[in-house]
């Protein structure tokens, strides 16, 4: 492709490519938040559990409901909050604790999801929700996703304040007042919504990547919360679209391409980040190393007396 | 508002459902630096969490200047071990002093002439001007906890709770947060801290309790941390204990 406005313009005489390119934004931009928080309370292998133990809701939800959107939707939902409230009791009542727990239920669920789904679905459907179909999207899809992303982004600036003192600080955040366990549920909803929007798009195996890629590479170049988040957001949405414009034109699965193109950013940043990259960390060592060298003596400031008496 | 004088009577608080202290009677005066001295297990971090009501009492009342500590929690604020924050999350010292004035403003509503005021004080109050847009990663340990104790100054509470605030720092900086904790108090507040350097205890502070699951002893330094009570609060003698302390 040798005109790059074609390169941009040509996919987007197809419906279902410009829905695509709709989802693939709205996921990355909520997701990219959404990762964000989940990377710094350190749960994002808890995210992926939470991937995995949907499949039996959405299973049992086929089975009962049907196959519409909102019924899969409120199947995978119901079997989140199942999983985080069961995993929480374990690790309460037993010995075990939560990552433990997670780690065992999500596996037990997985497997119950896919026996379930082999007995009232297609295997491709089975697939479907493993690898996903960005490109496969309906118009109700797309409002699904779309209601997501409104709830993540107005969520996310109403309760600031608790999330940013929840993520940094939780025995602060409770002295001053605030409601730890409501936040952390908050988080939790935030996940499963945007898991379960994630899955028709890239799946449950590679959903994570819309989360954890863009907040990891924010990461290494943002010194603020707010800045990460809208770092991460930006990131995420405008690596999203862009991914899929190279699935398209490689004619290479979206999903897979989707993340390549989040991760590629990653790993660049992951060399060239000035304060936090290996690059950067480096050419610090060297500079140390020259100054011990050279032998420089820093001022000391003084010290306050011994004892105040 | 009431001086915050402090009044502990019959506590007993309870942890995973067992009295880990018990019984503990004790008065701290407006304008103390009160240390909580104790074995490991003794129940100072617990006696902290009690005050803070997170923790169930089974018996006895706290009150603060004549009211019960439930009805006044604004008036007290906390600070953590160092442990339990994330001291890599990317956040500058002046947002870090702002979370102070989260709980007065809510979720929504804009920082307010005298939000900015407490901020700026509090800042200045621990020198930290020169950092206030530094991210908290670049500091060091003495200086992000200088930065975690403007954030106490800016909630505007008179009752400073602090459990260890000097784990992790080297002496020079131990000495300074423990220089502007006395100065603090003096200024009509009450400072009570979890300390484990009884050599610090009796040069910095004012008042010490002495526990080991129920009160040894309580009042001015020099009447509590003798060598009687020291052998008693620690099982062994009072220069092995001060030794260890100090190590």
């Amino acid at each position: 492709m040798s005109d790059p406005l074609a390169f941009l313009t040509e996919p987007l005489q197809y419906q279902f490519v410009a829905r695509g390119l709709g989802m693939a934004l709205l996921l990355g931009v909520s997701g990219g938040i959404v990762g964000c928080i989940l990377l710094l309370r350190r749960i994002v292998l808890m995210a992926d559990s939470f991937g995995h133990s949907l499949l039996p809701g959405i299973g049992l939800a086929y089975l009962w409901l049907g196959p519409g959107i909102v019924s899969l939707f409120t199947g995978a939902v119901i079997a989140g909050l199942f999983t985080s409230i069961m995993s929480g009791l374990v690790n309460r009542l037993t010995r075990l604790k939560e990552d433990a727990a997670f780690g065992s239920l999500f596996v037990l669920c997985f497997a119950l999801g896919v026996a379930l789904m082999s007995k009232i679905a297609a295997p491709v459907d089975l697939l479907h929700y493993l690898f996903g179909n960005i490109l496969g999207v309906t118009a109700n899809d797309l409002y699904l996703v779309c209601a997501t992303t409104c709830i993540t982004v107005l969520a996310t600036c109403v309760f600031y304040r608790a999330l940013l003192l929840e993520t940094f600080d939780p025995t602060f955040h409770r002295a001053s007042g605030g409601r730890s366990m409501l936040t952390h549920l908050g988080v939790l909803v935030a996940v499963v919504i945007n898991l379960v929007a994630a899955l028709q798009a890239v799946g449950m195996v590679l959903a994570l990547g819309l989360f954890i890629l863009p907040a990891v590479t924010a990461y290494l170049w943002c010194e603020r919360f707010g800045a990460m988040l809208m770092f991460s957001a930006i990131y995420g949405g405008v690596a999203a679209c862009a991914g899929l414009f190279v699935s398209y034109h490689l004619n290479l699965p979206s999903g897979a391409c989707m993340v390549g193109c989040l991760g590629s950013g990653f790993l660049v940043s992951l060399i060239v980040s000035p304060q936090h990259g290996i690059l950067g960390g480096l050419l610090r060592s060297r500079q140390h190393y020259a100054h011990e060298a050279s032998d420089e003596v820093c001022a000391v400031p003084p010290l306050p007396p011994s004892s105040p008496t | 508002m009431s001086h915050p004088h402090l009044h502990c009577h019959d506590l007993t608080i309870c942890y995973q459902q067992r009295p880990a202290v018990h019984h503990v009677t004790m008065d701290l005066p407006c304008g103390a630096f009160a240390a909580i001295v104790g074995p490991n297990g003794a129940g100072k971090s617990t006696l902290l969490h009690g005050i803070l009501g997170w923790l169930p009492w089974t018996s006895g009342e706290v009150l603060l200047g004549g009211e019960p500590v439930t009805s006044c929690l604004k008036r007290l604020t906390y600070l953590p071990q160092r442990k339990t924050q994330d001291l890599d999350f990317p956040v500058d010292v002046e947002t870090v002093v702002a979370m102070g004035r989260f709980q007065h403003r809510g979720l929504l509503a804009g920082f307010q002439a005298d939000d900015r005021q407490a901020i700026d004080q509090a800042i200045s109050e621990m020198g930290l001007q020169n950092l206030r847009k530094r991210p908290l990663a670049q500091l060091s340990g003495g200086q992000q906890q200088r930065a975690f104790l403007a954030r106490a100054l800016a909630t505007g509470a008179d009752v400073l709770l602090l459990d260890e605030p000097l784990t992790g720092l080297d002496e020079p900086s131990s000495r300074d947060l423990l220089a502007r904790l006395r100065n603090w108090a003096v200024k009509d507040r009450l400072v009570i801290a979890v300390i484990h350097d009884l050599t610090a205890v009796s040069s910095w502070c004012t008042h010490a309790l002495l526990i080991n699951r129920e009160l040894i002893a309580c009042g001015p330094v020099a009447e509590v941390m003798t060598n009687a009570n020291l052998a008693k609060a620690y099982g062994r003698t009072a220069d092995s204990v001060r030794m260890g302390a100090i190590r």
